[in-house]
Protein backbone atom coordinates (compact mmCIF):
# COMPACT_ATOMS: atom_id res chain seq x y z
CA UNK A 1 0.00 0.00 0.00
CA UNK A 2 2.93 2.30 0.94
CA UNK A 3 4.64 1.58 -2.05
CA UNK A 4 1.42 2.11 -3.91
CA UNK A 5 1.06 5.52 -2.58
CA UNK A 6 4.32 6.33 -3.35
CA UNK A 7 3.92 5.35 -7.01
CA UNK A 8 1.19 7.24 -7.34
CA UNK A 9 2.78 10.61 -5.79
CA UNK A 10 5.45 9.73 -8.65
CA UNK A 11 2.92 9.03 -11.12
CA UNK A 12 1.45 12.36 -10.83
CA UNK A 13 4.52 14.61 -10.57
CA UNK A 14 7.30 13.05 -11.79
CA UNK A 15 5.92 10.94 -14.65
CA UNK A 16 4.24 14.19 -16.79
CA UNK A 17 7.46 15.84 -16.41
CA UNK A 18 8.97 12.69 -18.35
CA UNK A 19 6.59 12.87 -20.75
CA UNK A 20 7.78 12.23 -24.31
CA UNK A 21 5.63 13.81 -27.18
CA UNK A 22 2.36 13.91 -24.73
CA UNK A 23 3.12 9.83 -23.36
CA UNK A 24 3.43 9.77 -20.07
CA UNK A 25 4.75 6.14 -18.36
CA UNK A 26 2.51 4.10 -16.46
CA UNK A 27 4.06 3.81 -13.36
CA UNK A 28 1.30 1.87 -11.03
CA UNK A 29 0.77 -0.57 -13.57
CA UNK A 30 4.72 -1.29 -13.85
CA UNK A 31 4.56 -1.84 -10.22
CA UNK A 32 1.61 -3.57 -10.09
CA UNK A 33 2.83 -6.28 -12.92
CA UNK A 34 6.55 -6.53 -11.67
CA UNK A 35 4.49 -7.00 -8.39
CA UNK A 36 2.77 -9.95 -9.66
CA UNK A 37 5.60 -11.38 -11.47
CA UNK A 38 7.40 -11.86 -8.38
CA UNK A 39 4.38 -12.73 -6.14
CA UNK A 40 2.37 -14.64 -8.59
CA UNK A 41 -1.18 -13.89 -9.88
CA UNK A 42 -2.83 -13.43 -6.38
CA UNK A 43 -0.60 -11.13 -4.96
CA UNK A 44 -0.33 -9.47 -8.20
CA UNK A 45 -4.82 -9.31 -8.67
CA UNK A 46 -4.69 -7.32 -5.14
CA UNK A 47 -1.49 -4.78 -6.11
CA UNK A 48 -3.39 -3.77 -9.49
CA UNK A 49 -6.27 -3.34 -7.77
CA UNK A 50 -5.30 -1.12 -5.22
CA UNK A 51 -2.67 0.83 -7.48
CA UNK A 52 -5.99 1.29 -9.56
CA UNK A 53 -8.13 2.54 -6.73
CA UNK A 54 -5.78 5.01 -5.97
CA UNK A 55 -5.64 6.33 -9.45
CA UNK A 56 -9.12 6.40 -9.32
CA UNK A 57 -9.53 8.24 -6.27
CA UNK A 58 -6.84 10.21 -7.67
CA UNK A 59 -9.23 11.91 -10.44
CA UNK A 60 -12.27 10.69 -9.87
CA UNK A 61 -13.57 10.28 -12.81
CA UNK A 62 -14.70 6.45 -14.29
CA UNK A 63 -14.14 5.09 -10.71
CA UNK A 64 -13.08 1.56 -10.64
CA UNK A 65 -12.41 1.48 -14.42
CA UNK A 66 -8.70 1.31 -13.79
CA UNK A 67 -8.84 -0.33 -10.15
CA UNK A 68 -10.38 -3.15 -12.94
CA UNK A 69 -7.92 -2.90 -15.98
CA UNK A 70 -4.86 -2.78 -13.48
CA UNK A 71 -6.24 -5.92 -11.27
CA UNK A 72 -6.94 -8.02 -14.49
CA UNK A 73 -3.40 -7.13 -16.53
CA UNK A 74 -1.48 -7.48 -12.83
CA UNK A 75 -3.20 -10.98 -12.34
CA UNK A 76 -2.70 -11.72 -16.17
CA UNK A 77 1.28 -10.88 -15.79
CA UNK A 78 0.91 -13.21 -13.01
CA UNK A 79 0.27 -16.51 -14.56
CA UNK A 80 3.64 -15.38 -16.63
CA UNK A 81 5.51 -16.26 -12.94
CA UNK A 82 5.48 -19.74 -12.60
CA UNK A 83 5.94 -20.02 -16.21
CA UNK A 84 8.85 -18.52 -17.23
CA UNK A 85 12.38 -18.45 -16.07
CA UNK A 86 11.82 -14.55 -14.91
CA UNK A 87 15.26 -14.16 -14.00
CA UNK A 88 16.40 -12.53 -17.50
CA UNK A 89 15.06 -8.76 -17.46
CA UNK A 90 13.89 -9.38 -21.05
CA UNK A 91 10.68 -10.99 -19.37
CA UNK A 92 9.15 -8.36 -17.33
CA UNK A 93 9.59 -6.23 -19.86
CA UNK A 94 8.03 -7.97 -22.38
CA UNK A 95 5.46 -8.90 -19.90
CA UNK A 96 4.69 -5.11 -19.06
CA UNK A 97 4.86 -4.08 -22.15
CA UNK A 98 1.94 -6.44 -23.13
CA UNK A 99 -0.13 -5.69 -19.69
CA UNK A 100 0.68 -2.19 -21.00
CA UNK A 101 -0.49 -2.40 -23.99
CA UNK A 102 -3.77 -4.81 -22.58
CA UNK A 103 -4.44 -2.14 -20.18
CA UNK A 104 -4.38 0.86 -22.05
CA UNK A 105 -6.59 -1.11 -25.16
CA UNK A 106 -9.58 -2.12 -21.92
CA UNK A 107 -9.32 1.36 -21.27
CA UNK A 108 -9.86 2.46 -24.94
CA UNK A 109 -12.85 -0.13 -24.82
CA UNK A 110 -14.59 0.74 -21.63
CA UNK A 111 -13.81 4.68 -22.53
CA UNK A 112 -16.09 4.25 -25.59
CA UNK A 113 -18.55 2.05 -23.73
CA UNK A 114 -19.03 4.39 -20.93
CA UNK A 115 -17.63 7.73 -21.96
CA UNK A 116 -19.28 11.17 -22.59
CA UNK A 117 -15.62 11.57 -24.00
CA UNK A 118 -15.84 11.96 -27.65
CA UNK A 119 -12.35 9.13 -27.53
CA UNK A 120 -9.96 8.88 -30.31
CA UNK A 121 -10.40 6.78 -33.38
CA UNK A 122 -9.26 3.15 -32.77
CA UNK A 123 -6.06 3.29 -35.54
CA UNK A 124 -5.44 6.26 -34.16
CA UNK A 125 -5.78 5.43 -30.08
CA UNK A 126 -3.68 2.42 -30.86
CA UNK A 127 -0.94 4.10 -32.91
CA UNK A 128 -0.99 7.61 -30.74
CA UNK A 129 -1.81 6.24 -27.14
CA UNK A 130 -1.92 2.12 -26.21
CA UNK A 131 1.65 1.30 -28.11
CA UNK A 132 3.35 4.34 -27.50
CA UNK A 133 2.28 4.38 -23.65
CA UNK A 134 3.01 0.09 -24.12
CA UNK A 135 6.51 1.08 -25.32
CA UNK A 136 7.86 3.80 -22.68
CA UNK A 137 5.69 2.38 -19.64
CA UNK A 138 8.15 -1.16 -20.20
CA UNK A 139 10.98 0.83 -20.03
CA UNK A 140 10.78 1.18 -16.35
CA UNK A 141 10.04 -2.71 -15.75
CA UNK A 142 13.32 -3.55 -14.62
CA UNK A 143 13.41 -1.19 -11.83
CA UNK A 144 9.86 -2.28 -10.85
CA UNK A 145 10.88 -6.22 -10.94
CA UNK A 146 13.99 -5.62 -8.62
CA UNK A 147 12.10 -3.08 -6.39
CA UNK A 148 9.66 -6.29 -5.81
CA UNK A 149 12.51 -8.95 -5.88
CA UNK A 150 14.14 -7.43 -2.93
CA UNK A 151 11.00 -6.94 -1.17
CA UNK A 152 10.60 -10.85 -1.94
CA UNK A 153 14.13 -11.33 -0.58
CA UNK A 154 13.71 -9.19 2.46
CA UNK A 155 9.99 -10.99 3.17
CA UNK A 156 11.95 -14.19 3.14
CA UNK A 157 15.08 -13.41 5.25
CA UNK A 158 12.92 -12.08 7.60
CA UNK A 159 11.13 -15.30 7.57
CA UNK A 160 14.13 -17.64 7.95
CA UNK A 161 15.06 -15.84 10.27
CA UNK B 1 -23.59 -27.06 -5.72
CA UNK B 2 -23.15 -23.13 -4.50
CA UNK B 3 -19.38 -24.02 -4.41
CA UNK B 4 -19.25 -25.20 -7.63
CA UNK B 5 -20.78 -21.72 -8.76
CA UNK B 6 -19.11 -19.27 -5.98
CA UNK B 7 -15.82 -18.15 -7.84
CA UNK B 8 -17.71 -17.26 -11.58
CA UNK B 9 -20.66 -15.85 -9.10
CA UNK B 10 -18.48 -13.68 -7.69
CA UNK B 11 -16.34 -12.21 -10.68
CA UNK B 12 -19.96 -11.51 -12.42
CA UNK B 13 -20.92 -9.60 -9.61
CA UNK B 14 -17.52 -8.03 -9.26
CA UNK B 15 -17.54 -7.15 -12.69
CA UNK B 16 -21.38 -5.65 -12.93
CA UNK B 17 -20.13 -3.87 -9.69
CA UNK B 18 -17.14 -1.95 -11.26
CA UNK B 19 -19.16 -1.49 -14.82
CA UNK B 20 -22.03 0.08 -12.60
CA UNK B 21 -19.57 2.58 -10.30
CA UNK B 22 -17.84 3.78 -13.90
CA UNK B 23 -20.91 4.56 -15.54
CA UNK B 24 -22.01 6.78 -12.74
CA UNK B 25 -18.98 8.35 -11.71
CA UNK B 26 -18.68 9.10 -15.92
CA UNK B 27 -20.40 12.41 -15.83
CA UNK B 28 -19.17 15.09 -14.02
CA UNK B 29 -20.46 15.30 -10.11
CA UNK B 30 -21.40 18.21 -8.10
CA UNK B 31 -19.87 16.53 -4.80
CA UNK B 32 -17.05 14.47 -3.66
CA UNK B 33 -18.23 11.71 -1.56
CA UNK B 34 -16.19 12.09 1.42
CA UNK B 35 -13.93 9.03 0.74
CA UNK B 36 -12.25 11.09 -2.38
CA UNK B 37 -12.42 14.30 -0.47
CA UNK B 38 -10.34 12.84 2.30
CA UNK B 39 -8.18 11.03 0.02
CA UNK B 40 -7.58 13.87 -2.20
CA UNK B 41 -6.50 16.50 1.02
CA UNK B 42 -4.41 13.74 2.62
CA UNK B 43 -2.21 13.37 -0.47
CA UNK B 44 -2.19 17.00 -1.40
CA UNK B 45 1.00 17.55 1.22
CA UNK B 46 3.38 14.64 -0.20
CA UNK B 47 2.14 16.06 -4.01
CA UNK B 48 3.11 19.24 -3.17
CA UNK B 49 6.31 18.54 -1.99
CA UNK B 50 7.12 16.09 -4.39
CA UNK B 51 6.03 18.83 -6.94
CA UNK B 52 8.56 21.20 -5.89
CA UNK B 53 11.50 18.82 -6.34
CA UNK B 54 9.97 18.08 -9.72
CA UNK B 55 10.00 21.46 -10.75
CA UNK B 56 13.07 22.14 -9.40
CA UNK B 57 15.34 19.04 -11.05
CA UNK B 58 13.66 20.58 -14.42
CA UNK B 59 14.66 23.94 -13.68
CA UNK B 60 18.36 22.80 -12.97
CA UNK B 61 18.20 20.69 -16.01
CA UNK B 62 16.31 23.58 -18.59
CA UNK B 63 18.61 25.79 -17.16
CA UNK B 64 21.88 24.21 -18.77
CA UNK B 65 20.22 22.85 -21.81
CA UNK B 66 18.70 25.87 -22.85
CA UNK B 67 21.56 28.23 -21.96
CA UNK B 68 22.45 30.12 -25.17
CA UNK B 69 18.61 30.45 -25.86
CA UNK B 70 18.50 32.03 -22.74
CA UNK B 71 21.30 34.45 -23.77
CA UNK B 72 19.37 35.03 -26.93
CA UNK B 73 15.43 35.41 -25.52
CA UNK B 74 16.79 37.59 -23.06
CA UNK B 75 18.28 39.78 -25.49
CA UNK B 76 14.52 39.89 -27.47
CA UNK B 77 12.43 40.35 -24.31
CA UNK B 78 14.65 43.41 -23.94
CA UNK B 79 13.51 44.94 -27.39
CA UNK B 80 10.09 43.75 -26.21
CA UNK B 81 10.32 45.74 -23.30
CA UNK B 82 10.94 48.83 -24.98
CA UNK B 83 8.64 48.26 -27.87
CA UNK B 84 5.14 47.63 -24.72
CA UNK B 85 6.70 50.39 -22.81
CA UNK B 86 5.89 52.99 -25.96
CA UNK B 87 2.60 51.00 -26.23
CA UNK B 88 1.57 51.43 -22.79
CA UNK B 89 1.31 55.29 -22.76
CA UNK B 90 -0.75 54.47 -26.00
CA UNK B 91 -2.69 52.08 -24.55
CA UNK B 92 -3.31 54.39 -21.50
CA UNK B 93 -4.74 57.13 -23.88
CA UNK B 94 -7.42 54.39 -25.62
CA UNK B 95 -7.86 53.49 -21.91
CA UNK B 96 -9.43 56.79 -21.11
CA UNK B 97 -11.19 57.58 -24.03
CA UNK B 98 -12.29 53.80 -23.79
CA UNK B 99 -13.80 54.89 -20.17
CA UNK B 100 -15.21 58.13 -21.31
CA UNK B 101 -16.94 56.29 -24.27
CA UNK B 102 -18.74 54.22 -21.87
CA UNK B 103 -19.88 56.65 -19.65
CA UNK B 104 -20.69 58.58 -22.67
CA UNK B 105 -23.22 55.30 -23.66
CA UNK B 106 -24.05 54.40 -20.34
CA UNK B 107 -22.64 51.02 -20.03
CA UNK B 108 -21.23 49.58 -16.62
CA UNK B 109 -17.64 49.55 -16.11
CA UNK B 110 -16.36 46.13 -16.78
CA UNK B 111 -15.40 44.99 -13.05
CA UNK B 112 -12.00 43.73 -12.36
CA UNK B 113 -11.54 39.71 -11.71
CA UNK B 114 -10.50 38.56 -8.01
CA UNK B 115 -8.07 35.95 -8.03
CA UNK B 116 -7.10 32.93 -6.02
CA UNK B 117 -3.53 32.20 -6.66
CA UNK B 118 -2.99 28.34 -7.09
CA UNK B 119 0.39 25.96 -7.18
CA UNK B 120 -0.05 23.03 -9.48
CA UNK B 121 0.50 19.90 -7.05
CA UNK B 122 -0.34 17.58 -9.58
CA UNK B 123 -1.14 15.65 -13.04
CA UNK B 124 -3.50 13.49 -14.49
CA UNK B 125 -1.88 9.85 -14.21
CA UNK B 126 -2.95 8.57 -17.44
CA UNK B 127 -3.12 9.34 -21.22
CA UNK B 128 -6.50 9.71 -21.79
CA UNK B 129 -7.66 12.56 -20.14
CA UNK B 130 -5.89 16.68 -19.67
CA UNK B 131 -6.32 17.55 -15.97
CA UNK B 132 -4.28 18.70 -13.40
CA UNK B 133 -5.27 19.10 -9.58
CA UNK B 134 -3.95 22.61 -7.32
CA UNK B 135 -3.41 23.70 -3.77
CA UNK B 136 -6.56 25.72 -3.34
CA UNK B 137 -9.71 24.48 -2.28
CA UNK B 138 -13.14 25.11 -1.00
CA UNK B 139 -11.53 26.84 2.01
CA UNK B 140 -9.84 29.49 -0.14
CA UNK B 141 -13.32 30.11 -1.64
CA UNK B 142 -12.57 27.79 -5.04
CA UNK B 143 -16.04 26.38 -6.25
CA UNK B 144 -16.74 24.09 -8.87
CA UNK B 145 -16.61 25.37 -12.79
CA UNK B 146 -14.66 28.75 -11.44
CA UNK B 147 -12.41 29.45 -14.57
CA UNK B 148 -8.78 28.93 -14.26
CA UNK B 149 -6.27 31.54 -16.12
CA UNK B 150 -2.25 31.67 -16.35
CA UNK B 151 -0.76 35.30 -17.28
CA UNK B 152 -4.72 36.52 -18.44
CA UNK B 153 -4.29 33.35 -20.76
CA UNK B 154 -7.84 30.04 -19.97
CA UNK B 155 -5.99 27.09 -18.51
CA UNK B 156 -9.55 25.59 -17.95
CA UNK B 157 -11.90 25.09 -15.24
CA UNK B 158 -12.82 23.81 -11.85
CA UNK B 159 -14.44 20.49 -11.61
CA UNK B 160 -13.73 18.76 -8.90
CA UNK B 161 -13.14 20.36 -5.41
CA UNK B 162 -11.99 19.10 -1.70
CA UNK B 163 -11.44 21.38 0.99
CA UNK B 164 -7.66 22.13 0.38
CA UNK B 165 -7.14 20.93 -3.42
CA UNK B 166 -9.32 21.52 -6.59
CA UNK B 167 -9.48 19.56 -9.72
CA UNK B 168 -8.80 21.56 -13.13
CA UNK B 169 -10.19 20.48 -16.38
CA UNK B 170 -7.70 21.47 -19.23
CA UNK B 171 -8.80 23.23 -22.48
CA UNK B 172 -7.13 20.62 -24.30
CA UNK B 173 -9.04 17.64 -22.27
CA UNK B 174 -11.88 15.91 -24.45
CA UNK B 175 -13.89 16.99 -22.00
CA UNK B 176 -13.42 20.53 -22.52
CA UNK B 177 -15.91 22.95 -24.76
CA UNK B 178 -15.68 26.66 -24.51
CA UNK B 179 -17.33 28.86 -26.15
CA UNK B 180 -14.79 31.32 -28.63
CA UNK B 181 -14.53 33.94 -30.80
CA UNK B 182 -12.46 34.50 -33.39
CA UNK B 183 -10.95 37.97 -32.09
CA UNK B 184 -10.55 40.30 -35.47
CA UNK B 185 -13.28 38.93 -37.47
CA UNK B 186 -15.86 38.13 -34.41
CA UNK B 187 -16.94 35.26 -35.88
CA UNK B 188 -18.13 32.64 -33.28
CA UNK B 189 -17.80 28.71 -32.21
CA UNK B 190 -16.83 26.34 -29.65
CA UNK B 191 -13.24 24.97 -29.22
CA UNK B 192 -12.70 21.33 -28.05
CA UNK B 193 -9.71 19.46 -26.51
CA UNK B 194 -8.76 17.18 -29.11
CA UNK B 195 -8.32 13.53 -28.49
CA UNK B 196 -5.03 12.24 -28.24
CA UNK B 197 -3.16 15.87 -28.86
CA UNK B 198 -2.17 17.15 -25.79
CA UNK B 199 -0.88 20.46 -27.54
CA UNK B 200 -3.89 21.15 -29.88
CA UNK B 201 -7.30 22.66 -29.81
CA UNK B 202 -10.35 22.05 -31.98
CA UNK B 203 -11.81 25.26 -32.54
CA UNK B 204 -15.44 24.59 -34.82
CA UNK B 205 -16.92 27.78 -36.09
CA UNK B 206 -20.34 27.83 -36.39
CA UNK B 207 -20.63 29.20 -39.85
CA UNK B 208 -19.02 27.48 -43.19
CA UNK B 209 -17.97 31.15 -44.12
CA UNK B 210 -16.44 32.39 -41.35
CA UNK B 211 -13.81 34.29 -41.53
CA UNK B 212 -10.31 32.88 -40.20
CA UNK B 213 -6.53 32.54 -40.94
CA UNK B 214 -3.54 31.12 -39.44
CA UNK B 215 -2.20 33.59 -36.32
CA UNK B 216 -5.53 34.38 -35.49
CA UNK B 217 -6.29 34.91 -32.04
CA UNK B 218 -9.17 33.08 -30.87
CA UNK B 219 -10.65 34.26 -26.96
CA UNK B 220 -13.90 33.19 -25.21
CA UNK B 221 -17.24 34.28 -26.28
CA UNK B 222 -18.90 33.95 -22.77
CA UNK B 223 -22.03 32.09 -24.77
CA UNK B 224 -22.73 29.57 -22.25
CA UNK B 225 -22.18 31.76 -19.14
CA UNK B 226 -19.17 29.31 -18.06
CA UNK B 227 -16.38 31.97 -18.76
CA UNK B 228 -15.72 35.84 -18.86
CA UNK B 229 -15.94 36.57 -22.57
CA UNK B 230 -12.51 38.36 -23.62
CA UNK B 231 -9.99 35.66 -22.20
CA UNK B 232 -6.97 34.88 -24.88
CA UNK B 233 -7.38 30.43 -25.54
CA UNK B 234 -5.15 31.11 -28.11
CA UNK B 235 -3.75 31.05 -31.98
CA UNK B 236 -4.93 29.78 -35.28
CA UNK B 237 -2.21 27.23 -36.50
CA UNK B 238 -4.16 25.15 -39.26
CA UNK B 239 -7.65 26.41 -41.43
CA UNK B 240 -10.09 23.64 -43.00
CA UNK B 241 -9.51 24.58 -46.66
CA UNK B 242 -12.56 22.62 -47.60
CA UNK B 243 -15.47 23.40 -45.51
CA UNK B 244 -18.51 21.47 -47.46
CA UNK B 245 -20.24 21.16 -44.14
CA UNK B 246 -22.53 23.44 -41.89
CA UNK B 247 -19.23 24.03 -40.15
CA UNK B 248 -15.93 24.65 -40.30
CA UNK B 249 -12.58 23.46 -38.40
CA UNK B 250 -9.81 24.84 -37.19
CA UNK B 251 -6.76 23.83 -35.11
CA UNK B 252 -5.74 26.24 -32.50
CA UNK B 253 -2.29 26.08 -30.09
CA UNK B 254 -3.54 27.00 -26.83
CA UNK B 255 -1.80 30.62 -25.27
CA UNK B 256 -0.29 28.63 -22.20
CA UNK B 257 1.91 25.72 -22.22
CA UNK B 258 -0.34 23.66 -20.54
CA UNK B 259 2.17 20.94 -19.73
CA UNK B 260 4.75 23.76 -17.58
CA UNK B 261 2.14 25.07 -15.91
CA UNK B 262 3.24 25.36 -11.93
CA UNK B 263 1.05 28.48 -10.75
CA UNK B 264 -2.41 29.09 -11.93
CA UNK B 265 -5.16 32.00 -11.04
CA UNK B 266 -8.86 30.93 -9.99
CA UNK B 267 -11.31 33.40 -11.11
CA UNK B 268 -13.10 33.46 -7.57
CA UNK B 269 -15.63 36.47 -8.37
CA UNK B 270 -16.77 34.65 -11.48
CA UNK B 271 -19.94 33.30 -11.27
CA UNK B 272 -20.86 30.77 -14.32
CA UNK B 273 -24.55 31.53 -15.21
CA UNK B 274 -25.50 27.80 -14.20
CA UNK B 275 -25.50 29.01 -10.41
CA UNK B 276 -27.65 32.13 -10.90
CA UNK B 277 -31.02 31.06 -9.60
CA UNK B 278 -33.82 31.16 -12.10
CA UNK B 279 -36.90 33.06 -12.76
CA UNK B 280 -38.82 31.48 -10.31
CA UNK B 281 -35.81 31.76 -7.96
CA UNK B 282 -34.89 28.14 -7.23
Amino acid sequence: MGLALITLVLQTTAAPAMAVRGVVPDLLLVLAVGWALVFGRREGLWAGVVAGALQDLAFGQFIGLHLATKGLVAWGAGLVETRVFKENLLVPIGVVFMAAAAGESLVYLALRGLGPVPVLRPVWALTENVLPTALYTAAFSPLAYRIAASVRRHQEQAAAD
Amino acid sequence: MLARYKKPLVSAVTVVAVVLLASLTARERDRLTSLEAWFLDALAPAQRWASEVVSRIQAGTRLVAEYRSLLAENARLRAEVERLTALEAEWEEVLAENHRLREFLGFAQRGEHQFVAAEVIYRNPDNWFNRLAVNKGTLHGVKKDMPVVAAGRLVGRVVRVSARTATVLLLTDPDSAVGALIQSSRDAGVVLGAPGRPDELQLRLFSRDARVTVGDRVVTSGLGGLFPPGLIIGEVTWVEREHLGLVRFAAVRPAVDLARLTEVLIIVSWQPLADFPDAEGR
